[in-house]
């Protein structure tokens, strides 16, 4: 089960592991504002988009 | 629809999948940096003043009062180790026991808003009351600054 985090782990994820930060909300809503760094892969498209687009090798934190 | 993801991706193989929990707004509230489409209304962000006078649990009232005095200030933010602010201390409360614990002077509990508050709202919370400014915290309740009604009405004016 992934494990649940908040913004100071976060934090320290980016910093030391260089974790890939992932929107799953629907495109509209990344448009208007998101995370920077992070990249869109909506929820329905995470079974396509997922291996190709994200580094098995790294932390994913999706939001 | 994070914990879904988060599952999802596991099942995918991915083996470090983290579930970000407070989301995009928390992260936003915390004034950390964004990409965005277009400028949004203006906020409490926008107008923020800095230099506050900070007195931590355990300062004795006397010293804290020296500090504000010196500033040039009339208030004091009390927090504590976590800078999470706990109440504010101004007006007569500075002349009362000197060997007092500011937590024990304090007006605690003071309203707050977050760097993300729409100034309208900040004006719309503040003019009807009287009140000349509110403090601004993260969303873990850290101080950040002060934002004044005047500032939050001048920035609105120039910007209609």
């Amino acid at each position: 089960m992934a494990t649940r985090i908040w913004r100071d782990e976060l934090l320290r994820l980016i910093r030391d592991e260089a974790a890939q930060l992932v929107e799953v909300l629907p495109p509209p809503e990344y448009e208007d504002e998101h995370i920077e760094g992070a990249i869109s892969i909506p929820l329905k498209d995470l079974d396509r988009d997922a291996k190709e687009r994200l580094d098995p090798g790294r932390p994913v934190v999706v939001y | 629809m994070s914990p879904r993801a988060a599952a999802r991706l596991e099942t995918l193989g991915f083996e470090k999948v983290y579930d970000y929990v407070s989301g995009k707004s928390d992260w936003i509230a915390a004034g950390l940096p964004t990409v965005r489409q277009s400028a949004g209304p203006p906020t409490a962000g926008g107008t923020l003043r800095a230099g506050d006078v900070i007195g931590h649990v355990g300062e004795r009232l006397g010293d804290a009062v020296r500090r504000v005095r010196a500033e040039g200030q009339d208030e004091l933010i009390v927090v504590d180790d976590r800078h999470v602010v706990l109440g504010r201390i101004r007006g007569a409360a500075f002349d009362g026991d000197p060997d007092a614990l500011v937590e024990d002077v304090m007006r605690p509990g003071p309203a707050t808003v977050r760097l993300d508050t729409p100034l309208e709202t900040v004006v719309a919370s503040l003019g009807p009351a009287g009140v000349a400014n509110t403090l601004v915290t993260d969303p873990d309740g850290r101080f950040i600054g002060t934002v004044y009604l005047e500032d939050a009405r001048n920035r609105l004016g120039h910007d209609r």
